[in-house]
Parts: structure tokens; sequence; C-alpha cells
């Protein structure tokens, strides 16, 4: 009989452990991957419709609450929510064109005087009427935002003049020429001060955009009815469900059931949902860069010698091919820069893998077989570091992988604190050149501690130059300054996946991230 | 009775306190501050300093704990340092949930695992023993996050018989609450299994066999009567422990309850929102165990005569 048991019992724990070794039909080997993405884009609306009143779309993050002027409400999906519910002053394409939104026309002669002759007859959802006292106000709070992307964007207005109820003048600390596209993005959405002024918790339920709330859940659902009154172009779809879902195994079945219409999909499982008949795939690859950032305060990593010999010892694409399953974009150019960012210097020759190479500069610098830790915080830069470490160790250098949650990658890589040797990042880059100023200049998001007073003086000067060919020379310049110290090493650009029910469209895809989904339709399907 | 009860309540404050400060402690010993994160490069040191002093950061951690513990004890939780909405209000949304799932696994559990601790019990040795052993260990060695997953994978994906993560209908209920009774069960038959077979020994249930009582009045009656104090204190524990929230299960399912807010809260540096899950946590935990401790008199007259016996030597002192 304990035979029998000892049998029974080893059928059971056999069985348990094949169901959770077993992947199912999910690729785990890394796929050659077929679709490859695209840039950003719109997708077509179809021509006789019959859509779903309803879409639900899934978002990559918590929104605990929705007011633009509170620094703890910062969360990536900002972007999103405001493409439906605000309107901006001047409208971004993803082409990269401004076209008139709540400003009709704008003009500066100096890039420090900005004139902005307003929209007449825009009402925001609570029935009041859009004029230049609520670009005021959204002003005066977002300088007093400190910590918001509305901080970031309209700090640097000094004063502002209300010339009529449809014209203001703005006027700034210092010549901007991307001024207006910081006033395009959805974080510089126009607020209205009689809802703040009544109702301050909820001020930013309002806006003008092509939906209003409807219900909104702290952390899980944003709900938004459409906005018969939009001055614009209608949206198609009646009702929009925002919503997020922490476990990526119930997300990706919630778009199996149909019950999101837009869900990111991760790269593991992008292969299940190509040339899948049920399914549509939108792909973009994003304008954030990959990095590898060398500490330059840091006495091994400071010295050159090792830090080429880090950029000899690595394979970027092997790093593609294991921490995003292929699916990414290995960097064009030597330059650390954004995919599609202006002014991008495509001369500089990327350096690629050549271990002999690796392995004599290794011997000239000053490294002494230390431990050098690779610092990452989130989980595509973890398996990107992992990748690394294989890679440094095969030349000698005895890395590590240190990982680390938000909060404590901010503190420890501090500008003016970081003990880090390697941090192992993503950057944010927009399409404007200026966007370098983050990396090359003192700030938190130098990751480097790069500081080299000639680059920081030709940054300032290239915020200052409106000739496009005059910019270009001085940012090309910026840029072999940069390839020449190697503060930063590029690897890759991340491609997103967005997996949608058959005949789910009409969004528009922005390598920033801020993607516009006021346009989007789901098509009946017969 | 009501000068135990009052005693234990009042016990709670000096819990309640040093919970308090030590979460306060952890957090602020954690690398990163909660505006950390919020730093961008278009700040200047000034925008810096006004942005720290808007969360305290400023004050030194004596003060801040001070100001927290003063606007406590006038009934203030305050407000999450995130998204600046009250802590209380914050709780009291998503506490049903907590409780709802928590009660609903509970009953699942104590329904599968006292018959088949029992069971378990009287077969003991045998097969059936061993297969009711066999799976109690299943259930107690298998993550909860596993379990969660199997069953969303087999009953929400493959089936669609229940949807994958919260959304207002009965049917949402139905896996987190299996996935987190069948730990529950798993514990509790174990605990009732072993709490039986103490008791069998017992010279009373000879006598009452002796006696010409029937086996099932002897079961149920005198065996379980006298097994209850373990198993009622494990129902006690898992039902605290499941109160406080199970982050996992919440996570797997998307579950609007307390567990998810304390981690976010901890993993954002909310340190309000943190500490306000915690007290609210430790008072209910405090409370069950408090019940149960009454349980206890309730149905054991040994305990109730211990409490009778203090009372009448207060009483002649």
């Amino acid at each position: 009989m304990k035979k029998i048991v000892c049998m029974v019992l080893c059928v059971v724990l056999c069985v348990g452990l094949l169901a959770a070794c077993s992947g199912g039909t999910t690729p785990t080997s890394t796929p050659a991957p077929s679709a490859k993405p695209t840039e950003a884009g719109t997708t077509p609306a179809p021509q006789e419709p019959q859509y779903h009143d309803q879409i639900n779309l899934y978002i990559a993050d918590k929104v605990a609450i929705i007011d633009p002027f509170n620094p703890g409400a910062q969360s990536s999906q900002q972007g999103i929510y405001s493409h439906l519910l605000y309107d901006t002053l001047v409208h971004y394409t993803v082409d990269g064109k401004y076209v008139p939104c709540l400003a009709t026309e704008w003009s500066s002669d100096d890039n420090v005087n900005y004139n902005f002759k307003l929209r007449e007859g825009v009402k925001y959802h609570n029935g009041e009427t859009f004029t230049a006292d609520d670009v005021a106000f959204t002003i005066d709070r977002a300088k007093a935002a400190q910590g918001t992307s509305m901080f970031d964007r309209l700090g640097q207005v000094d004063s502002y003049e209300v010339v009529s109820d449809y014209e203001i003048n703005i006027t700034l600390k210092s010549p901007n020429v991307d001024f207006i596209f910081d006033v395009s993005t959805p974080y510089a959405s126009i607020m209205n001060r009689d809802e703040y002024d009544k109702n301050p918790d909820q001020g930013a339920w309002v806006g003008t955009g092509p939906f209003k709330m409807d219900n909104f859940v702290p952390n899980d659902s944003i709900t938004l009815v459409a906005n018969a009154d939009y001055w614009g172009e209608k949206p198609i779809t009646k009702k929009f469900v925002l919503r997020y879902i922490a476990e990526e195994t119930a997300r990706l079945i919630m778009l199996e059931n149909g019950e999101f219409t837009f869900a990111d999909l991760p790269s593991i499982y992008v292969p299940q949902y190509e040339n899948n008949p049920n399914f549509e795939l939108y792909s973009y690859v994003m304008d954030n860069c990959n990095y590898i950032a060398f500490n330059m305060k840091r006495p091994i990593t400071g010295d050159k010698n090792f830090r080429m010999a880090v950029a000899y010892a690595i394979d970027r694409q092997a790093i593609v091919d294991i921490a995003l399953d292929g699916y990414g974009k290995v960097v064009d150019s030597g330059a650390f820069w954004g995919n599609n960012t202006a002014y991008k210097n495509r001369n500089l020759k990327l350096i690629e893998q050549d271990l002999d190479k690796a392995k004599e500069y290794l011997e000239k610098s000053v490294y002494n077989g230390e431990k050098i830790e690779l610092v990452a915080g989130m989980a595509h830069t973890i398996k990107s570091a992992e990748v690394l470490m294989a890679q440094l160790r095969a030349v000698g250098i005895n890395a590590e992988v240190r990982k680390v949650d938000g909060p404590t990658m901010a503190a420890i890589t501090a500008y003016d604190s970081n003990d880090c040797d390697i941090i192992v990042g993503s950057g944010v880059w927009t399409p404007l050149g200026s966007s370098c100023k983050s990396y090359f200049t003192p700030s938190n998001s130098n990751k480097a501690c790069y500081d080299n007073p000639e680059v920081i003086e030709l940054i300032d000067k290239a915020a200052a130059t409106p000739d496009g060919e005059e910019r270009q020379k001085i940012y090309y310049q910026i840029q072999e300054i940069v390839y020449d110290d190697m503060p930063y090493l590029g690897t890759f650009h991340m491609a997103l996946y967005i997996g949608a029910q058959k005949g789910a469209g009409g969004a528009v895809y922005y390598p920033t991230n801020n993607h516009d989904y006021s346009m989007a339709y789901w098509l009946k399907q017969d | 009775m009501l000068r135990y009860c009052a005693i234990r309540i009042a016990l709670l404050i000096p819990i309640l306190l040093c919970v308090s400060f030590i979460i306060f402690w952890l957090i602020d010993l954690a690398p990163g501050e909660i505006t950390d994160t919020m730093i961008t490069d278009q700040m200047t040191e000034e925008d810096i300093q006004i942005l720290r002093a808007k969360y305290d950061l400023d004050k030194p951690l004596i003060v801040r704990y001070g100001k927290y513990i003063w606007n406590l004890l006038h009934g203030d939780l305050g407000r999450s340092q995130v998204s600046n909405l009250s802590v209380w209000e914050q709780y009291k949304i998503r506490f049903p949930f907590t409780l709802r799932l928590s009660i609903y696994s509970l009953i699942l559990g104590v329904a599968l695992a006292i018959p088949a601790g029992i069971f378990a019990a009287k077969h003991a040795g045998t097969i059936w023993d061993n297969i009711t052993t066999a799976i109690a260990m299943l259930g107690l060695s298998m993550p909860n996050f596993w379990l969660g997953l199997m069953l969303l994978i087999y009953f929400s994906m493959k089936l669609k018989m229940f949807p994958a993560a919260y959304d207002g209908t009965w049917k949402s209920y139905v896996l987190p609450v299996v996935a987190n009774g069948f730990a529950m069960m798993a514990s509790i038959t174990r605990q009732t299994r072993s709490s039986i077979l103490d008791v069998s020994r017992q010279d009373f249930l000879r006598t009452a066999r002796a006696k010409g009582v029937p086996e099932r009045r002897v079961t149920y009656k005198h065996e379980l009567g006298n097994a209850w104090i373990p198993i009622i204190t494990q129902i006690g524990m898992m039902l605290g422990m499941t109160l406080g929230g199970s982050a996992v299960i919440e996570a797997v399912y998307s579950w609007p309850g307390v567990g998810y807010l304390l981690v976010e809260a901890i993993s954002r540096r909310d340190t309000i929102m943190a500490c306000g899950c915690v007290i609210l946590t430790a008072t209910m935990y405090t409370i069950i165990l408090l019940i149960v401790d009454l349980v206890y008199a309730a149905i054991d007259p040994r305990i109730r005569s211990a409490y009778a016996r203090k009372k009448k030597r207060r009483v002649e002192a």
C-alpha cells in the first residue's frame, strides 16, 4: 500500500512540475522578428464604418490622481489621458508639424517674447468659455508646481500679459527656440480656472478635450465619454475606459478575451499576434535611447582606456536579442542621441565588438580586477545589464548587476551624490536636439556626471540659435566632443508593440509614448 | 471580562506607536525620498528645496513623526503624499473589497478544511490520511501567485468562465477566493487533523464511548469541541493576515484591496499612506485576536471558569 501511495504522490508531483515548467504555445527562444517595427504613424480610417461604442484601453501605469499640478500624481500615462481630456495651445503632429489648437496663431521675433492669438467659441466640459485668463491661470499654477511636467514646460515663463480674452503675450526667462514644442506637449494642457477655484481636488477633471470625465477610480481606471460639444473633429467612439492591470498574464488574457481593445504587448508575446487574423498589431520605435553611462567622477570608469575596453567588449545585437527578444533597434550611430531626434550626427562610427581590442584597452587602463557594479532599475534595463555583465566578464571585467527600485535609483545616481560605477539605463529623448541637455549638463538625468564646459556652452548657444543649419553645426560639434569623451555608450532603441482587436485602429503612436487615442475606433466585424 | 478587553485595547496604543515609528524609521532608512523621482532637469536648487519642504523633508525624522502622531491623536491619518487624497478615505474605499475576499476565502477554507481534517484524523495512518495530508502539503507549498496564474490561464483564458480582473460581478470573486482559500484550507486542515489526534487520546473519550455515546456525537461534540482552541487560533490568525491584504493575489487579479495599496505606498516612499495602512491593519489584527480570545471563553468552560475565578479573587480582595 505504501508503495502505491508513494507512486501516486510521485506522479502528482511530476505532473505539477511539468505543468509549471511548460510554456504552452508561448515561445521561449528568441524569435526571428518578421514584423519589424515601423516608425511611428497613424492607422488609416475604414470606409463604411459600424463601430463599437466603447473602447477599453490598457494603460501601463497607475493613475493615482488626475492633477497635473500635483508632483506626486505624475504618471507615465499622463500624456495619453491628457490627449483625450484636454487641449494644448499648439498641436504637434506625429510627422513633426505644428498646427493650431487652442491658439490659432503664434509668433516671436526673438524667441523670448511670444504672442498667441486664441481660438474663440471653445467650451470647457463644465460649460465655461475658454479665454486667455485660463492660459494665465495654467502658467501661474505650473510655475508653482515644482516636480511636475507642467513646471518643466511652463516654469520657463518669466511673465505674461493678457492683451484681451483671446490674446496673450508670454515672455520667457531666456531665449528658447523650442518653446512652441514645449507648449504643444500634452504636459502643457490648458486647465480651467473656475473649476479649480470651485473644486480644487477635481479641477483637472475638466478640460476642453474631445472626451469628458465620467468616472475615475484611483490606481485602477478612468472612464471618459465623448464630448458632443467638442470644437474640433468629433471622436468616433462614444466611451473610453482606460484601465491599469498590474499582472501581465491577466492583461494578455483580457486582450485575448476582448476585454481590452488595445493593450501593450511584452516582446515575448509578439510572435503570437503576428499574422493572427483575430488581432491587429501596431508597433513603433521609441525615441528613447538605452545607454551605458560611465561615472566620470570614479577613477576606473573615469579612465578613457577602461571605457574603450567596454565599448569594444559589448555586442549590442546580443543585448537586444536577449533582453528584448529581438524586438528592438540597435543604435545606428556612435552618437548618444534619440532615434529620430533632430540633428543626429550619423557620421560618427559605432564601435563594433572586438574582444582583442577590448582586452588591449583593459590592459592599458587603471583597472585591476575590482568589482564593477552595473546599476539598473527597470525590467528591460536589468535584463540588458545581465547580458552586459556576461560580455564584460568575457574580457576580464569583474562586473556585477545591482538591481534597485525607482526612488533608490534616483537617489544613488543623483548628479551631486552619484557613487555608482556604471548605470544601465533608458534615456528620454524628444524629437528636439535640445533634449541632449539632460545628459550633457549638470542634472540628475546626467548619470555619467559628465561635465565639459565647452559642451555646456555649445548647448546654450544652440538653444538661442534659430537658424537650422547653424544649429545643426553646433549639435554636430556637441556630438563629436561627447563621442570623443565617451561618457555614454548608446545601445538600442526599444520597439513597442500594441495588440488590438480586429478592426481597431485610429490611434496615433508618438515615439515619445504620448499616444493620441482621441480618434481611435473599433470597427464591428460581420 | 470587560476589564480584560479594556486592557487589551489599551495595549493597542503602545503597539501602534511602535509600529508607526518603525514604519517611519524604515522608510527614512531606505535609499531615496519621495521627491527623488519628481526632481527634473529644469529645476534649480531652490526649486528642489521648495519641493522637499512641501513634503516636510527639510525637517528631521522625529519632527515629522511627532507631527504625524499629533494629527493621529486628533483622528487624522493624514493625506497620501502621492495623490494628496485622505488615507482614511482611500482605505475605506478599498477595505470592503479586502474584507469580502477574506471572509469568502475563509468560509471556503473552513468549510473544506474542518471535514477534511476530521476525516484525516479519523483515518490516521491510512492511504486516505496520506492523500488528505498530501493535498494539504500541496496547498501550503504551492506559491499563491502560481496557483492564481494557473487558475487564470485555465478558467479565464481557456474556458472563459471567469474574468481575468475584477469587474464588479460575482464571477470576478471566484478565482481570487479559490486561490486565497486553498492556502487557508491547507493550513486549517493540518491544524484540525493534529488537534483531533491530540484530543483523541484523552481519557474522557474512552469514557464517553464506554457509556455508549454514539461515535458521531463523540467526534463532533467531545473531540471537536475540545480541539477547537488551536483551530480557532489558526482561523483568527489567517483572517488577520488576509485582512491586511494579500498583495500577491490582489496584484494577480487586479483586486482593488488594501494589500496592494500598502505595497505601492512603500515602493513610492509614501510614508503617510504606508503608516496609515499599517496602523489600520495592526488595529484590526489586534481586535481579531481579542475576539479570538473571547471566543475561547465562549466555547471552552475551563477558560470561562478561569475568568470567573480571577473576578472572584478581585472581589474578595
